[in-house]
């Protein structure tokens, strides 16, 4: 017997590892390429920040449902989800947050799920 | 109907229904908002106009699903009270296990085998409590075998 909760773990977190990882590539290249636009006399660049504007700023909703999911599934506390969400818009915050959220909430849950099963599930079978 | 009062009428549940309340109004007036900036020619409007009503029905998807499972057992922590709970008193999960796998070995000896089986898919159905919405998956599950 699976809950709902539990069934869909590892999609979740498939999708939310690939949408961390597609938003946390785009938003380097649109930080420095802002920075570029109003650093650089003339303000160049506006094709670059077009480009990765939109394209960040499509798929960063993407990224933020991706991870809403994952939060629900795992029932990860508010500061969890405020910081995943904020990790999007931050370079290079967004795969030290995947990280840890990977390694220090995920993982332990599903090894914990396993071993639950695998004991309730054994008694049964002897 | 003690059942539907601590589902719906928890503090839990509240809370959760004044969230819902507070951030589906929220995203409803956000999207009316873009949809105005779009219609005067804001290009990135276009997206946020979309967006905003998505937010809404996932903010409702989001609180039926917070409603409809037990705090008590889902995630880590919920694991682990599980785990301490089965440690302490490892009796009471068997004895409320072992009655039904045991149901059909001593029914053939009396009974017809289409009504034993019958039987065991009585006690079967008896052991999985209630049929939900949530937990339809079992019936269907055991019927395929």
């Amino acid at each position: 017997m699976k809950r709902l909760t539990q069934r869909g773990m590892p999609g979740a977190l498939f999708r939310y590892q690939l949408m961390a990882n597609i938003v946390g590539v785009l938003i380097i290249p649109l930080f420095i390429f802002t920075g570029l636009h109003y650093l650089v006399a003339g303000k160049g660049f506006k094709v670059e920040l077009a480009i990765f504007g939109v394209g960040h700023g499509y798929l960063y909703i993407v990224y933020l449902i991706a991870a809403g999911f994952l939060a629900l599934k795992a029932r990860l506390h508010i500061p969890w989800i405020i910081l995943m969400f904020a990790a999007g818009l931050i370079p290079g915050l967004t795969f030290l947050v995947e990280w840890i959220i990977v390694t220090r909430k995920i993982q332990p849950l599903i090894a914990a799920q396993d071993a639950a099963e695998t004991s309730v599930v054994s008694p049964a079978a002897q | 109907m003690a059942f539907v009062r601590e589902r719906w009428l928890s503090r839990r549940a509240v809370s959760l229904h004044l969230a819902v309340l507070v951030f589906v109004p929220g995203c409803v007036v956000a999207a009316w908002w873009q949809i105005h900036r779009a219609e005067d020619g804001n290009q990135l409007s276009y997206l946020y106009s979309v967006m905003w009503p998505v937010f809404a029905l996932l903010g409702v998807y989001f609180w039926w699903m917070l409603l409809h499972t037990d705090y008590e057992t889902v995630g880590l922590k919920g694991m682990r009270r599980q785990q301490e709970a089965a440690a302490s008193d490892d009796g009471g999960t068997v004895a409320v296990a072992s009655p039904a796998p045991e149901e059909p070995a001593a029914a053939p000896a009396v009974e017809d085998p289409a009504l034993a089986a019958y039987n065991a898919r009585l006690a079967e159905l008896a052991a999985q409590g209630p049929k939900t919405w949530r937990a339809r998956e079992k019936v269907v599950v055991r019927r395929e075998q």
